[in-house]
């Protein structure tokens, strides 16, 4: 069990935590959630010492380990934490990394060292890759490594920073496996993540930090779908909300399909809808910028509901009456119209837009 | 000289030169075997004094790193041989193994400074989050992943090392010993101007390597997107 008492920690003027507390039980697996800024990769370091509060203190099961006389070394050995940016000892192979701390930390014979490093390997899928150099890693791959590396040491609890913000989707997916089968396995966790999809499947308590502090705490289904505070409720829709912007054809409308496929692997969008989502948005951007060569503009909305599966889409353009038997929107239209599940339009006259235009996407 | 006396000359440095040859190379190799190894040494330790954050060590070792930096090695042998070895002309040998190990161990410990400043800060936070104290992260972590740079610039050292002492050098020593000797016997008035000199060779070099570093910052910053359009504009790339 890992207690967080009433911690500050403030950098000269700047206070990032006011007055802290929180309590993860054993078995628990804790997902902290925030805006950028807020102090989650913070509270991390300093639940495992790696900052030392300003005020408050910390335990590990009874014992204190904000106290002077506290041997830090211990703390961290029963501890363990896993690095958005991965940390790997870039001199050492896969093997020799996992190997590191048994050998290193609890003078373990090397060969015992490998053969319960190879088991680790096996079981996080990297067995065949144990003598590469992590160069030679992908970024999932990477984080694998370090997860077998945390494991070798069996800590009590296992500290995640943003295990997969620095992954694309595909590679999010090969962690969040790793990370379910660590809460089959009963590990003790605390995940800092804006992963909803990866908090909902594996967290049995979701924290929410804001202005210092926990503002709330619950359930995942209480947190996401029925949050007390309305700034919880704010920063939940944020997350289930994607929206663009488009001035001018210069957009990066490859970024676009990106922040889309990121958007919904979050979220854990099913694949139908993401398929319908990507291909209207590609529609309406051929329709309203390439074609008009950049002269309208037009804003996207994306809003996830989680009970159904499904989006709800809202298209504000400028330009030309929408009108199927204009030639502007000749070819798009239809496509559009067949890939949607609902579809309503309607003239408006606000912040330089024509037209709106509201789909829902079903699975 | 007569024609006669200037061959009898030429004869007699001929007949002594295979001698010199051997006895120059010998005290060469004798110089840079035992000063490399006495300065990788010299320089190992004090940079783990220097590591281990040793407040009044750390600032005594970056006031001669200063002065190593920037003032010639000839000026340092002098000094050597004024304060250690004054009037004393049979430890010029002793006199030149000091000053030569000294100027490498600070390459040493230059090299190692920058090769370990070099190792990635997420390398060395995993392995204290993983229970390393400091030596262990040192001994295990840093040195194995800074040690790539390390023997890149040891072999600039190692080279120059050699040039230090060369047989020119070892030349030049007995010469500075023998300056160093009449320095020695006018007592402290003539160490004022080697003082001065060696405060001029700070100066410019610490001012030199100032005009380095702003032109460096000029050339090597980010271009502004206005600045890069006024280039392709010119026909520039």
């Amino acid at each position: 069990m890992i207690k967080v008492e009433h911690i500050k920690k403030a950098y000269g003027n700047r206070e990032v935590f006011r007055d802290l507390s929180l309590t993860v039980n054993d078995g628990e697996v804790v997902g902290i959630i925030g805006p950028s800024g807020t102090g989650k990769s913070l509270l991390l370091r300093c639940m495992i010492m790696l900052e030392n509060p300003t005020e408050g203190k910390i335990y590990l099961d009874d014992e204190e380990i904000t106290a002077p006389d506290c041997n830090i070394d211990d703390v961290h050995k029963r501890i363990g934490m896993v690095f958005q940016n991965f940390n790997l000892f870039s001199r050492m192979s896969v093997v020799e990394n996992v190997m590191s701390g048994p050998v290193h930390l609890d003078n373990m014979h090397p060969q015992d060292a490998y053969e319960k490093s190879m088991k680790l390997l096996k079981s996080v899928g990297l067995a065949d890759k144990a003598f590469l150099y992590p160069n030679k890693l992908s970024g999932g791959e990477k984080q694998r490594v370090a997860m077998a590396r945390t494991l070798a040491l069996e800590p009590e609890i296992i500290l995640m920073d943003e295990p997969t913000s620095s992954l694309d989707p595909i590679m999010s997916t090969e962690v969040s496996s790793v990370i379910r089968m660590l809460k089959a396995q009963g590990h003790t966790m605390v995940i800092a993540t804006h992963e909803m999809e990866l908090i909902r499947q594996v967290c049995t308590k979701v924290i929410f930090l804001l202005d210092g502090k926990v503002w709330e705490e619950g359930t995942p289904d209480k947190i996401f779908d029925d949050a007390d505070r309305e700034e919880t409720r704010i920063f939940v829709q944020a997350l289930k909300l994607l929206e663009f912007d488009v001035q001018s054809d210069d957009f990066d409308f490859i970024g676009m399909q990106t922040s889309i496929l990121n958007f919904t692997y979050r979220n854990g969008v099913p694949e139908t809808v993401v398929n319908k989502l990507l291909s209207i948005s590609e529609e309406f951007v051929q329709m309203i910028i390439i074609q008009s060569k950049g002269s309208n503009i037009m804003n996207m909305s994306f809003a996830y509901n989680q009970k159904d599966g499904s989006i709800d889409a809202c298209i504000r353009f400028s330009g030309p009456k929408l009108d199927p038997d204009n030639p502007v929107y000749f070819f798009s239209w239809p496509i559009i119209q067949m890939r949607a599940d609902e579809i309503t339009s309607e003239e408006i006259f606000e912040d330089g837009f024509t037209n709106c235009v509201r789909l829902k996407l079903k699975k | 000289m007569t024609t006669q006396q200037y061959i009898d000359l030429i004869a007699d440095v001929t007949a002594n030169s295979g001698a010199s040859i051997v006895s120059g190379i010998f005290m060469t190799l004798f110089l840079f075997t035992t000063t490399l190894i006495l300065g990788a040494l010299l320089g190992i330790r004090l940079f783990m004094w220097y590591y281990n954050g040793n407040k009044i060590v750390t600032s005594i070792i970056n006031v001669i790193y200063a002065y190593m930096n920037y003032v010639p090695m000839s000026t340092f042998l002098i000094f050597v041989f004024y304060i250690f070895f004054r009037g004393n002309g049979k430890l010029n040998v002793v006199a030149a193994i000091i000053a030569l190990s000294v100027i490498f161990a600070f390459s040493v410990f230059y090299s190692l400074e920058i090769s370990i400043k070099s190792v990635s800060q997420g390398e060395i936070e995993a392995a204290y989050s993983m229970g390393y104290d400091r030596k262990l992260v040192l001994k295990k972590i840093i040195l194995p992943a800074a040690l790539p740079m390390f023997l890149f610039q040891l072999r600039a050292n190692v080279i120059k090392h050699v040039q230090n002492t060369a047989i020119v050098e070892i030349i030049s020593v007995m010469d500075i010993q023998m300056v160093a000797d009449i320095i020695a016997s006018e007592g402290i008035v003539p160490i004022i101007p080697i003082a001065i000199t060696t405060v001029v060779y700070i100066l410019i070099g610490f001012g030199g390597a100032r005009l380095i570093d702003h032109i460096s910052a000029k050339i090597n910053r980010e271009r502004t997107a206005e600045e890069q359009k006024e280039w392709f504009k010119h026909g520039r790339f």
